[in-house]
């Protein structure tokens, strides 16, 4: 009798120990849930992603937020129309669920939504376009035109009356620069000042080109730069052997470290950042949204400042140049 | 009897003939693979001298994809000086299916638990810069690591001093007392290439024939705002002493560079090692003497390539001539204003 009490108990002892293994290494009974990991693609207009840092930081966050593999792509050759149309489409064949794309050109990549051979949702970055708002696209940028309107007034507040007004840039110019242009122009116009448009096709081109204007308007010129490359350029031929201080001044935009070393050096007098972190962050997490099928609303501009040297040492400042992720 | 035996080794042939033809169908894949997922993990993302290495191999990526038609991943992550940050970035790229690790350690001594993940996932790994400890790279036939001879780095930065002492000793000994006075700015004391540098760059001078005098020195961790803020202190403690700097890098020289401009020094010779970008600048600017430049193309093809050979399941490249079938030492040059 004692004996078939036993063979039982050990049976039972038995099943519990595999009900306990089924229950803890198996998901037989206990389903684990399964974590969805989109893939998003990142593909910019540049060469490299300089100016990508801190964008690339919030990108990153929200990776991590988000169960996000973020593929961060740059173009083989600057400028590149046709590459950036291909970058997409193989993307798209390879399972991107959802691709941000800062377009060198809007129009084109709205034509490929149009034609239907790009069919995953898309993110605009830096781009003016209407057509958002739908299931398929959002927008997320900065408003640079009025972004070169606030630096505009900031200079003529900050130079004297009779200073002659550079505006440096590239040949081929971006949608963004061209903006930035307008809204500078806009303003220095209207206040009846001189300004001078100079353009470079390559790097050397357009250092020579400042070199010259130090040179033969010496204690007059004011130059904004129109693109971080750009002032970063002119910032390097400024720098050396003290420059600096036969210039009205020289003014531009971007966030790079090399640039707020400049600043803080007193090469740059005064600078437009953006809050490249937080358009990382929405970017992802747009294009997540997108993928899951949800209409986004639209996000509207997303903050920007004029700064200068004094500035960079503020709290609210170090938070948005230097963020931690 | 015989016809069962018969059956039996019939039976044997088709297995074979299975597993050669099943054998095939993986190499086949492997020849139609169409993409490369490679994790990069680096110690510290701000660090000069690594960024101008991971530029490289963004390059080399894109080269690769455009001749290939491979597409290439390139994750590349900042592990900001923490350890158990790149052991949960290694994780990250063995979930996400990468072929292969690129990995620059935080620490050169804890490498063997990233290795044991590795291993356990069958992912290669080549690392880079900082040198895992011997004990830990013969563990595994599938680990590399590519760097420059730290000896041969200092020996070419003190050869700078020593060709600059003998065409004008003037320009060295300022105070005409027969003795260069010096200051060492060191990295980080855990780095192997910082005892190294800083032992054979002296040795190099003293072998030379350069009559030396140290002053002080520090370490400042490779970072130019450390070594800015020492050599602060130094001219202000050792006023018109100074008349070397030899430093473990280029961003500690162009810190002390910072340093010396605040205070108006000008004359107060340089030396850096690694070649970056604004480390050469400040050469051809006649802010430094010189620097020793590591082939930063080479460096980044080389992490590159064997990246690329191990993720295709293919043999490493003949011309990367490795040390122990594992060490890829990189080839270094002087750079001078001159």
């Amino acid at each position: 009798m004692s004996n078939r009490k036993e063979r039982i108990f050990w049976i039972l002892y038995g099943m519990v120990l595999v009900l306990l293994f089924l229950l803890s290494s198996t998901d037989l009974i206990i389903k684990e849930k399964e974590t969805q990991v989109y893939a998003i693609s990142v593909i910019v207009e540049d060469t490299v992603d300089d100016n990508y840092v801190n964008f690339r930081k919030g990108m990153d966050r929200a990776a991590i937020e988000y169960n996000v593999d973020v593929s961060f792509i740059t173009l083989y050759d600057e400028g590149s129309k046709k590459q950036q149309e291909e970058l997409i489409l193989r993307e798209q064949q390879d399972g991107s669920r959802a691709i941000v794309v800062s377009p060198v050109d809007s129009g084109q990549i709205l034509q490929l939504q149009a034609d239907k051979r790009v069919s995953v949702p898309l993110v605009f970055l830096n781009s003016e376009i209407s057509s958002v708002g739908d299931e398929l696209s959002a927008r997320i940028t900065f408003d640079y035109y009025q972004m070169g309107q606030e630096l505009a007034k900031q200079v003529l507040a900050e130079q004297p009356i009779g200073q002659r007004f550079y505006l440096l840039g590239k040949r081929q110019s971006d949608q963004i620069s061209r903006q930035f242009e307008d809204g500078i122009e806009n303003v220095l116009t209207a206040a009846g000042c001189e300004v001078i448009r100079l353009q470079g096709g390559q790097a050397d081109e357009r250092k020579k080109q400042v070199e010259t204007v130090w040179e033969q308007d010496f204690g007059r010129a004011v130059m904004i730069a129109l693109d971080p490359v750009s002032l970063t350029e002119a910032a390097q031929v400024l720098s050396d052997g003290e420059r600096t201080a036969g210039i009205g001044g020289l003014y531009g935009r971007g966030t790079t470290v090399r640039l707020l070393n400049y600043l803080d050096r007193g090469v740059i007098r005064g600078l437009c950042i953006t809050d490249d972190f937080t358009a990382g962050y929405l970017s992802v997490r747009t294009a997540v949204e997108l993928a899951g099928n949800q209409l986004v609303p639209a996000l509207g501009y997303l903050e920007s400042h004029y700064i200068r040297r004094e500035d960079l040492r503020r709290t609210e400042y170090e938070k948005l140049l230097y963020p931690i992720e | 009897m015989g016809g069962r035996n018969r059956f039996y080794q019939q039976l044997l042939v088709g297995l074979c003939v299975l597993a050669v033809l099943a054998g095939c169908g993986s190499l086949k894949a492997e020849e139609t693979k169409k993409s490369l997922r490679i994790g990069v993990s680096l110690y510290r993302g701000d660090d000069t001298f690594i960024n101008n290495i991971r530029g490289e191999m963004e390059n080399c990526a894109k080269e690769y994809e455009q001749k290939h038609g491979i597409k290439v991943t390139l994750d590349i992550q900042d592990a900001k000086g923490s350890q158990n940050t790149q052991n949960n970035q290694v994780e990250r790229f063995i979930s996400l299916g990468c072929d292969v690790m690129c990995i620059n350690p935080v620490d050169r001594t804890a490498a063997s638990a990233m290795i044991d993940k590795a291993m356990t996932a069958g992912i290669p790994v080549v690392f880079f810069n900082r040198q895992p400890v011997e004990e830990d790279m013969d563990r595994w036939d599938q680990l590399y690591y590519v760097g420059v001879v730290a000896r041969e780095s200092a020996i070419l930065q003190g050869s700078i001093v020593v060709d600059q002492y003998r065409k004008d000793p003037a320009s060295l000994d300022m105070n005409g007392d027969g003795v260069i006075s010096y200051v060492m700015l060191e990295g980080e004391s855990s780095h192997q290439d910082s005892l190294i540098r800083t032992e054979w760059s002296i040795q190099t001078l003293k072998d030379g024939g350069v009559p030396i005098e140290k002053i002080t020195g520090g370490i400042a961790n490779w970072e130019r705002s450390q070594a800015s803020a020492l050599m602060e202190q130094w001219l202000e403690k050792y006023p018109d002493m100074i008349e070397l700097v030899v430093c473990n890098n280029d961003d500690m020289a162009l810190g002390a560079i910072d340093a010396l401009e605040r205070a108006g020094k000008k004359n107060i010779k340089l030396v850096g090692i690694d070649g970056t970008t604004p480390g050469i600048e400040a050469v051809n600017a006649g802010k430094m003497l010189g620097t020793v430049s590591a082939d930063k193309g080479k460096y980044a093809e080389a992490i590159f390539s064997l990246a690329a050979s191990k993720a295709l399941g293919q043999p490493v490249l003949e011309e990367l001539s490795l040390e122990n079938g594992k060490y890829y030492w990189s080839p270094q040059e002087i750079l001078t204003g001159q």
